[in-house]
């Protein structure tokens, strides 16, 4: 059996999906992901693990450098790689959300039919961009690295898209969402090549993750 | 002053240098003479054409894709996207009076826009032969068994040829009556690769899910057995059809003792819309992408005007080059390098380079009337293993740059000396 490669995201997915590896019989006890060692392979383990940030993980899978990764769906969408998308893994769950502040929001169509354009602040533009264009709407994107609710709160932008899991950020800066794009949870992915190559090992694991989610659920 | 000029390329384009230049070369010489070996014959067409003539039956990625720009009477002109169409266009327009079937292949750069992330240049190298007018299962093997020679030939060990019919998938998706839409999401979805969105869109869908077995055709993946568990699911004549044509390639390749480099795969996928039958691509171990593929399309040369089945491939040859580098198969030609030199007369030498020039030996004049010394120095920071001494011809002095031995010998026993 060849042995496979996983990458796993760091942040908010780390945890769940290191109790998911350990439900589907996978001893993992030893990956750390504020440790300064990222990539790991034993020899007793079938499988070699690299950490890495949520952004990358698609881009690890595309090249073929490992075979499979674990990321969210919102990541997939904005990263747009070609890699095969196996499996929902259930959690991570979160929605990709248009937002305006409450004081604003009744004047932006107004806005839009004096403006023709409305102009709209996210950390992914590929999604903001796609979206909008499905709908028929002209918008100027302004792509920010953070903290995007600040930007219709200082007049940067008339609406935002962001990605809310509870809402709670949204309260505190008195916005509200005018329409979900899409949902989101974490997504098990392999690369082309590792799918066709190395069939039996990845849909073994598949099943395995498959095994171990039906008994989460439990 | 006059400035240099700063200008690098523009992206997705490169300059390939000689040692890179000479492991390229050598794969297409070697693919080259296995298409002449099954009796293909190399064809040529133009660099740019006319959009609409490239882009015939081309999908909406590849239309996308395509270079355009204008000719000076306003008319669209493209970079060939690919030579399939291109050459069925040559065929179904010059090849008239000519007796099919007709077997062509062509080593050449093709162009695409594509993102630069994806390890994809906008100018690329292709190799790829096409079998026009002829069809069924012989023919389809026949570009198959190419195919997978042609890669083995170059050395390529670890690599299959996932196999499958356009129908098979095509087929099932149109049995089940989708409103328009859904046939489309389906479609996307499938182009995506997400097999979570499939899912969902089948589970969805009005129709019960052992009706539309979708997802559990897309993941059969293996030998001959395939095929026996895929007539389960498919009960539609085409379908039937397709799975015996995959049948009779299976025996073919059989024969050609070639059955350990494919697998039949029902979940392959092509971005051409101009395929009507067999399909196929090729995936080598280290490489994240597939190297090549290929399959049937009996309506593209209709286009043009002479309805004609054909089917073809083409090998990324840059692809195929990090493939060999990858599984350690690459085997370079090398040349013998020899540096020529006289100490004091460069009309002796001229006139003993010109008796001294021969096959399999790289030899190049020293521009400097320099000593020994200084020769071997520079021959040592060129790579160059030989230096020889004219000055005392039809004597000549050989001296082995890195043992530092020297040998004296007649012009005519130089070749015994350079093993």
């Amino acid at each position: 059996m060849n042995k496979l490669k996983l990458a796993i995201s760091k942040g908010v997915l780390f945890g769940p999906t290191l109790e998911l590896l350990q439900k589907a019989g996978y001893d993992v006890s030893f990956l750390k992901e504020d440790s300064r060692k990222m990539y790991f392979s034993f020899n007793d383990l079938p499988i070699d693990f690299l950490v890495a940030r949520p952004m990358d993980v698609p881009t690890y899978v595309e090249y073929g450098v490992v075979d499979l990764g674990i990321v969210g769906k919102d990541v997939l969408m904005e990263s747009a790689k070609a890699v095969y998308e196996l499996l929902d893994l259930g959690y991570g769950k979160c929605r990709f959300v248009v937002v305006a502040p409450l004081k604003t929001i009744n004047k932006i169509e107004e806005t839009y039919e004096h403006l023709g354009q409305l102009r709209v602040a996210t950390k992914y533009p590929r999604v903001t961009e796609e979206y909008f264009s499905k709908k028929g709407m002209q918008v100027e994107i302004v792509k920010l690295h953070g903290n995007v609710e600040l930007a219709p709160l200082v007049n940067l932008s008339d609406q935002i898209v962001d990605l809310v899991s509870t809402g709670r950020t949204l309260k505190e800066n008195k916005l509200v969402e005018v329409e979900e794009i899409a949902e989101s949870s974490a997504r098990l992915i392999v690369n082309h090549v590792s799918y066709k190559l190395k069939f039996l090992e990845v849909n073994s694991f598949v099943e395995k993750l498959k095994d171990a989610l039906a008994e989460w659920k439990e | 002053m006059k400035e240099t000029l700063s200008y690098f390329v523009p992206p997705g384009v490169r300059d390939i240098l000689p040692v890179e230049t000479a492991e390229v070369r050598s794969i297409e010489e070697n693919l080259r003479e296995t298409f002449k070996k099954w009796g293909y014959e190399e064809i040529i067409t133009p660099t740019f054409e006319y959009l609409d003539a490239l882009l015939v039956e081309a999908g909406e990625m590849v239309r996308r894709e395509t270079i355009k720009f204008f000719d000076t009477d306003g008319k669209l002109l493209a970079l060939r996207p690919e030579m399939t169409t291109p050459i069925a266009r040559v065929v179904a327009q010059r090849f008239r009076k000519k007796i099919p079937p007709f077997r062509l292949y062509y080593l050449t750069n093709v162009f695409r826009e594509e993102p630069p992330q994806r390890g994809q240049q906008r100018e690329f190298f292709q190799a790829g032969a096409e079998l026009i007018g002829g069809s069924g299962s012989v023919a389809d093997a026949e570009v198959i068994a190419l195919m997978v020679e042609g890669l083995r030939n170059l050395g390529l060990k670890k690599f299959k040829a996932g196999i499958s019919q356009i129908e098979i998938i095509r087929g099932l998706i149109e049995s089940a009556n989708f409103p328009i839409e859904t046939q489309e999401e389906i479609k996307k979805a499938l182009s995506q690769k997400d097999l979570v969105g499939l899912s969902k869109l089948v589970k969805e869908s009005p129709i019960s899910e052992s009706k539309f077995p979708l997802m559990e055709v897309l993941s059969l993946r293996g030998g001959q057995e395939i095929l026996q568990k895929a007539s389960v699911y498919l009960k539609n004549e085409e379908s039937r059809r397709a799975i015996d044509n995959l049948a009779g390639v299976y025996q073919l390749l059989k024969s050609y003792e070639l059955t350990d480099f494919i697998n039949f795969d029902l979940g392959v996928v092509r971005n051409f819309d101009y395929y009507t039958g067999i399909i196929f691509e090729v995936c080598a171990e280290g490489l994240g992408f597939p190297i090549g593929g290929g399959g049937r399309y009996d309506h593209l040369l209709s286009e043009f005007g002479w309805d004609m089945p054909a089917a073809g491939f083409a090998i990324g040859i840059e692809r195929t080059h990090i493939a060999l580098a990858e599984q350690k198969v690459l085997k370079p030609k090398k040349e013998k390098r020899v540096l020529l030199f006289s100490t004091k007369d460069a009309e002796l030498l001229f006139k003993v380079a010109k008796t001294l020039r021969q096959p399999n030996l790289e030899m190049e004049n020293s521009l400097n009337l320099f000593t020994l010394e200084e020769n071997i120095e520079l021959a040592k920071k060129k790579g160059i293993k030989w230096v020889i001494d004219v000055d005392n011809y039809p004597s000549l002095k050989v001296v082995d740059v890195v043992s530092g031995k020297s040998q004296v010998c007649l012009s005519n026993e130089l070749r015994k000396i350079l093993r």
